[in-house]
């Protein structure tokens, strides 16, 4: 559990979410090298779901395609525990959706998850009401558990979802799905992410939209780190390992 | 022990519950908190009974199917009407109710999802009454099937969203539809089309078709002096079967019976029994059966009648059949297609390919019943809109036609 907490000092993480299985095993894995070589401080491995109903166009595709491909948990266990071995220092945070872990079963998904170098876990339809249970074993395996935060969201969800949240909050930064954005709602995602630093003092780290230079600079001055997905998630797509270089490095460069 | 579900967890037993995105929860709790005061506000249940009776078309006819009777030789076979209903289905009984709760709600702009049609045609009928913004979302392969529907829905004035990832059917509407709400949830309110989804849809969907149960036990009681020995409903998601079924849960001598879509066959892998033929797991937001491999992945489902086309269950039905208070059985495609014969050429209806499903096997318990014992089928749609895929279906296959023919005349008094 530390080590996300750890990449939280003395800095603002740029956190990059990828596929894992997409378009290949082999090509994930590069991507997460290409990501890591880069600068990036934590890595977010999606696992695929066959109805992922947070996400936008880009990642949907990746979903699909894995999940066609038949990539199953135990070859992203695979693929993470290949990523630990050589990175051990980086932070890998397991994201998908809730109905993979509860059929897989939680405690034998969470045991699976600790051996093969998973820090965290992230599950956007499992909201922290549901997530009693899952939280308890996850925490007793040693995996931290992060929850999310939304425009939405009013006082008492704030408190609830700060109290669920190990190392840090996910701040969603619009109503809406995953997908690069133009531009961002900025004024409300100030507003609201110091009203969620005025009831806890919890980390929150803002994702959703974010694909630019500008943006990481905008959102540094008040967050306090920053995840990237569907931009990364595109040129993983087209195997353009390059393209995911300079745009990691551009994005490190607004972070400052 | 009087039966109190959902708790205020939104749980049946263990089925139900909340599991969408943190940026629709708000809207839950607002949605579970006003419908608990709009439900018991006089104003409320007096414009919606005003809409069920005047517009709809309420009370449906509980009609005693005498031919069908003494064609299947088996207890009384009466028929609740629910085809009778504006726009051909049951589906209108929840569309008004929300559509009148998104009036109290102070939203102007509604979503649903459509599988073959009917929620949507249904939605977009009381938006245009109420003169709401309306957004149907349609898998592609769909609206390809169900085109005239699709411009059913133009001509009520709403917007088709034709729907092409995943594959196209009415699960991705679903994912499609809530990804719009997730988006624009401060101004719309979503009008899920049957018994499912995140608490408190499954509750909500279930009060408002609550009324064709009602309806049905006040009839029988007046006809036949006595509560029928059993009702038999069709089940997708499960609207129309929780409605009928829900008045008569406490009347333990009442058999209540769901009938889910075994398509080709539940062996063969290709069919819609989510309860049947499903496990337990989260999708849409509630935990219930679905269809789906060891992995979690939901899998395709196969049903000739679209409206059954759905890889789950609501949560309610999940619960009713772990306890044991409900029996889920199966019809094939081919034994739904011998139904919908059976009622056109017995009493001069032609049912829903959903509602056949409950037909043939309301019939086959029937012939397990004596002459004076009683069943209820809810016919839940009319099949205009199925005619012509099932003279499709018969031309291609004119074996199948002459064989189900041939069964009729063997197997019942025709």
């Amino acid at each position: 559990m530390a080590d996300i907490s750890a990449s939280f000092q003395n800095k603002k993480p740029l956190i990059c979410y990828f596929m894992a299985g997409y378009p290949s095993i082999e090509d994930s894995l590069k991507t997460a090298f290409s990501l890591i070589e880069v600068g990036a401080d934590i890595l977010e491995v999606g696992l695929p779901f066959s109805d992922p109903v947070a996400d936008g166009p880009t990642i949907q595709v990746a979903h699909e395609k894995a999940v066609k491909d038949g990539i199953t948990p135990l070859d992203v266990f695979n693929i993470t525990s290949k990523i630990k071995e050589k990175h051990p220092e980086i932070p890998l945070i397991l994201m998908t959706y809730y109905n993979p872990i509860f059929k897989f079963g939680e405690k034998d998904f969470c045991e699976k998850a600790k051996e093969n170098g998973i820090d965290g876990f992230i599950v956007p339809d499992l909201p922290p009401e549901e997530a009693s249970n899952f939280k308890k074993l996850a925490n007793e395996t040693g995996i931290s558990t992060i929850f999310l935060l939304a425009p939405t969201s009013n006082e008492e969800r704030i408190k609830l979802v700060s109290d669920f949240s190990d190392d840090f909050i996910y701040y969603v930064s619009l109503t809406g799905i995953t997908g690069e954005r133009d531009k961002l709602p900025w004024e409300e995602i100030k507003s609201q992410v110091s009203r969620i630093k005025s009831i806890t003092d919890k980390k929150v780290a803002v994702g959703f939209g974010v694909s630019k230079k500008e943006h990481t600079q905008i959102l540094s001055e008040f967050a306090d780190g920053i995840i990237v997905g569907s931009a990364v998630v595109k040129l993983q797509g087209s195997r353009d390992f390059n393209g995911i270089k300079s745009l990691v490095k551009q994005l490190k460069e607004g972070i400052g | 022990m009087t039966y109190q579900f959902p708790d205020e967890k939104g749980y049946f037993g263990e089925f139900g519950g909340k599991f969408l995105p943190e940026t629709l929860i708000p809207a839950l709790e607002e949605l579970e908190e006003k419908y608990e005061q709009i439900k018991n506000d006089g104003d409320f249940q007096r414009e919606f009974i005003y809409y069920l009776r005047e517009y709809a078309g309420r009370p449906t006819i509980l009609y005693y199917a005498h031919r069908l009777t003494e064609a299947v030789g088996g207890a009384k076979i009466y028929l609740k009407r629910e085809d009778l209903l504006h726009t051909g289905a049951h589906k209108i009984n929840n569309t008004l109710g929300q559509v009148l709760l998104t009036k109290k709600l102070g939203k102007k702009r509604i979503i649903a999802e459509t599988g073959a049609g009917q929620h949507g045609v249904s939605t977009a009928t009381a938006a245009a009454l109420f003169g709401l913004e309306c957004v149907v979302y349609m898998g592609e392969v769909d609206a390809e099937r169900q085109a005239l529907n699709v411009f059913r829905m133009k001509l009520l004035g709403a917007k088709v969203e034709i729907v092409k990832s995943g594959n196209r059917l009415l699960k991705d509407a679903v994912n499609e539809a809530l990804r719009d709400w997730v988006t624009n949830v401060r101004t719309t309110h979503y009008v899920i089309g049957s018994a499912l989804g995140p608490h408190p849809f499954p509750k909500i969907v279930r009060d408002f078709q609550s009324v064709i149960g009602k309806e049905t036990k006040e009839q029988i009681i007046e006809i036949e002096g006595k509560l029928p020995n059993a009702v038999v409903a069709c089940v997708g998601g499960g609207s129309n079967a929780i409605g009928m079924f829900y008045p008569f849960i406490n009347d333990e001598n009442v058999q209540l019976i769901g009938v889910e879509a075994a398509g080709y066959g539940l062996e063969t892998g290709q069919h819609a029994a989510s309860i049947n033929g499903g496990s337990v797991g989260v999708l849409h937001g509630m935990k219930s059966y679905f269809i789906q491999n060891q992995w979690g992945q939901i899998e395709d489902t196969h049903s000739i009648s679209a409206g059954l086309d759905y890889p789950g269950v609501g949560p309610e039905h999940a619960y009713l059949k772990d306890s044991g208070r409900a029996e889920y059985v199966t019809a094939t495609d081919e034994e739904a297609l011998e139904g919908f014969l059976l009622l056109s050429l017995t009493e001069g209806i032609i049912p829903a390919l959903e509602s056949s499903h409950a037909v043939i096997k309301g019939v086959e318990k029937a012939k397990q019943l004596n002459k004076d014992d009683v069943v209820v089928i809810n016919l839940s749609g009319r099949g205009d809109k199925d005619v012509n895929q099932v003279k499709a279906f018969f031309d291609t296959n004119p074996d199948i036609y002459k064989k189900l023919l041939e069964k009729l005349k063997s197997e019942y008094r025709i």
